[in-house]
């Protein structure tokens, strides 16, 4: 049985890492072409409109894309692991029945949104409203399948007397503190990663041609694409830091054991340091290159240098999480600086010495660099589910409780992973096709 | 029982008749000389989608109490339709998004048709499985969110009646357009 409970999270890992790109490139592609469409409306320009047109092609695949892996996680969600809505469905069934309809609007916004590109009849500015029903509808799905994930993360909405549910309140499950913390958080990294891998794309467009086009009225469209993701990144970018403050705090005061496990805390105490970097042998001492910066854990916890930071010796063992999301997050918060530097220094050289900035190795750093906020967003949920081990929903079904037990999914724990890489693999030569039509459009 | 049934039925029969009408049109394709041989559903295809979601979670909400019982009696019919609808994407994304010429007909035609055939054969086996589940144990219906259900669905499809009157109301009335096709790549 143990077996097949590795098994199946590694297949619903594989299948969420899978779908979190397309969710992510969901969520901020109909921001960011409605916005180039609106620029297009009123400046009047045709190129913005048309940046806009190829764009919602793209979008348009990566939906379909999307919406495949969608389906199949529902699917791996009710039958892999039916112990979770099993013990909560009653109480987490509206965010499901919410996420339909939302989906619902989507689907039907977009469909009439791509066919209406070309129809003289639909006035620009009828056009532009039609995109914000598929903005609508895809943000209304990521909150309500996030209010599902913050559930599990800490249910609430109901009571349990003599082993039943009493006091059942399905709007409190759905509109809970932990959704809003996990949603405001999460939105912000979409957003941000998505605008920074396109921005990164139009880097590697400028890169591949001579150096003394680069900086040409050719290349004049793609420097402002790339100027103006760059711009919407940083906002984001600020937005997520913050809200990364309040989930700090959410998990010191909620999630303890996820915090202590991240932070290598043992002992519940105040003036705890942040350690970053580092591993924790069993001993207790900390081995390898790491920087220790005195109370900060402390302060970014409770507020003050002096507030209490739960430790590990404080929660039973048994319900400790694996001590490698400590390693996902030195991993992820080396990206995250990483990713400052690439904003700051995309700034700095903008308007100080742009030429530097149109030079090869700078493209390449911005191209290559824009991608890391994809690998932020994985590394940001892996550690939010690692973190929650045992637990499926936390304190009451544990994973190997919530998985079906009459079924082995290895069976099907080696299609499902090679035809993800297929899936992957036909998009990106799906995406090529449009950029090369596009290009062939232009010239002619 | 029978609102529960009707809940899960509606969406499954839409699903299955919108199902069968592409399945037909992947197979219509592969015959020289038939007209559209190109032509395949593409703005259909999500909201297609949504009533399969839409039936698995109202299947999954109405037997929350008998889940691991009912996902024990659908597992492996539901996880080789699964299968074949991932075949599906990938042969429809490269006849349609990737393929140079559409009108070429190869083996990737015949196995997105065998993957559609497949894939309605297996959901209708699936269905089946769940009705005669359904049948045979009487399990206890989650009737928590029937009371915002039909408003919900209520407010979704006014929401959803505004964009299908704007295409309506600016349609083409020189040709009589049944059906957007290929739209993502002739927007």
């Amino acid at each position: 049985m143990e077996h097949a409970t590795q098994a199946s999270r590694v297949l619903m890992g594989d299948s969420l890492g899978f779908h979190i790109i397309f969710v992510l490139f969901g969520l901020t592609l109909p921001i960011l072409v409605s916005w180039f469409e609106l620029m297009g409306i009123r400046r009047k320009d045709p190129q913005l409109t048309k940046i806009a047109k190829f764009w919602s092609k793209i979008m348009a695949l990566l939906v379909i894309t999307g919406v495949i892996s969608g389906t199949i996680i529902a699917l791996q969600m009710s039958l892999v692991w039916p112990g979770i809505l099993k013990f909560g469905g009653e109480v987490i069934g509206l965010p499901f029945m919410f996420e339909t309809y939302a989906f619902l609007v989507e689907a039907v916004f977009l469909g009439i949104y791509m066919v209406t590109w070309s129809n003289k009849r639909v006035t620009p500015m009828l056009h532009w409203l039609l995109g914000l029903g598929i903005i609508a509808g895809s943000t209304a799905s990521a909150y309500a399948i996030t209010s599902v994930n913050a559930w599990m993360n800490l249910p609430t909405g109901f009571d349990i007397v003599a082993g039943k549910f009493a006091n059942i309140d399905v709007w409190r499950a759905m509109f809970s503190e932990t959704s809003l913390v996990e949603f405001v958080h999460s939105m912000p990294g979409y957003y941000l990663s998505a605008a920074l891998a396109i921005a990164g794309i139009y880097a590697f467009k400028i890169y591949r041609t001579k150096r003394g086009d680069r900086l040409g009225g050719h290349h004049k469209n793609d420097w402002l694409i790339i100027q103006k993701l760059m711009i919407f990144a940083s906002i984001m970018f600020i937005a997520t830091i913050i809200t990364a403050d309040i989930t700090g705090k959410y998990l010191a005061r909620h999630e303890p054991a996820k915090l202590a496990t991240i932070e290598m805390v043992d002992e519940t105490a105040g003036n705890v340091p942040f350690v970053f970097g580092g591993l924790e042998t069993d001993d207790g001492r900390i081995v390898g290159p790491y920087i220790k910066i005195p109370d900060a854990l402390s302060l970014l916890a409770g507020g003050s240098a002096d507030s209490k930071v739960t430790g590990l010796q404080d929660i039973p063992k048994n319900e400790h999480p694996p001590g490698a999301i400590r390693v996902l997050f030195n991993i992820k918060l080396t990206l995250i600086i990483g990713l400052t530097v690439l904003l700051a220094a995309y700034f700095a050289l903008k308007y100080i010495h742009p030429k530097w900035l149109a030079s090869r190795p700078s493209l390449l750093i911005l191209g290559l660099g824009g991608f890391a906020g994809i690998v932020i967003v994985e590394f940001g949920w892996m550690i939010t589910e690692i973190g929650r081990q045992p637990w499926a929903v936390r304190g009451y079904v544990t994973t190997a409780q919530a998985i079906t037990h009459t079924h082995d999914i290895t069976r099907f724990g080696y299609f499902f992973p090679l035809a993800y890489v297929v899936l992957f693999a036909v998009t990106l030569l799906g995406i090529r096709k449009i950029v090369r039509d596009n290009a062939v459009e232009r010239r002619s | 029982m029978l609102i529960g049934l009707l809940l899960f039925l509606v969406p499954t029969l839409l699903f299955v008749a919108a199902f069968l009408y592409e399945t037909y049109l992947s197979i219509r394709r592969l015959w020289p000389g038939r007209p559209n041989r190109a032509g395949y559903l593409s703005a259909t295809w999500e909201v297609t989608h949504t009533l399969l979601v839409f039936a698995v979670v109202m299947l999954v909400m109405l037997f929350t109490k008998s889940l691991d019982a009912l996902a024990d009696a659908i597992f492996t019919a539901t996880f080789l339709a699964a299968s074949a609808l991932i075949v599906r994407a990938a042969a429809y994304l490269y006849i349609f998004y990737v393929r140079p010429d559409l009108k070429k007909i190869g083996w990737v035609d015949w196995l997105f048709a065998a993957a559609h055939v497949a894939a309605a054969a297996l959901l209708v086996i699936v269905v089946c499985q769940a009705l005669w589940f359904i049948y045979r144990h009487h399990p206890e219906i989650n009737s928590q969110f029937f009371p915002l259900f039909l408003p919900g669905l209520a407010v979704v499809l006014l929401i959803c009646i505004v964009p299908a009157v704007v295409l309506y109301r600016t349609r083409d009335r020189k040709r009589v357009v049944r059906f957007p096709r290929n739209t993502a790549r002739r927007p």
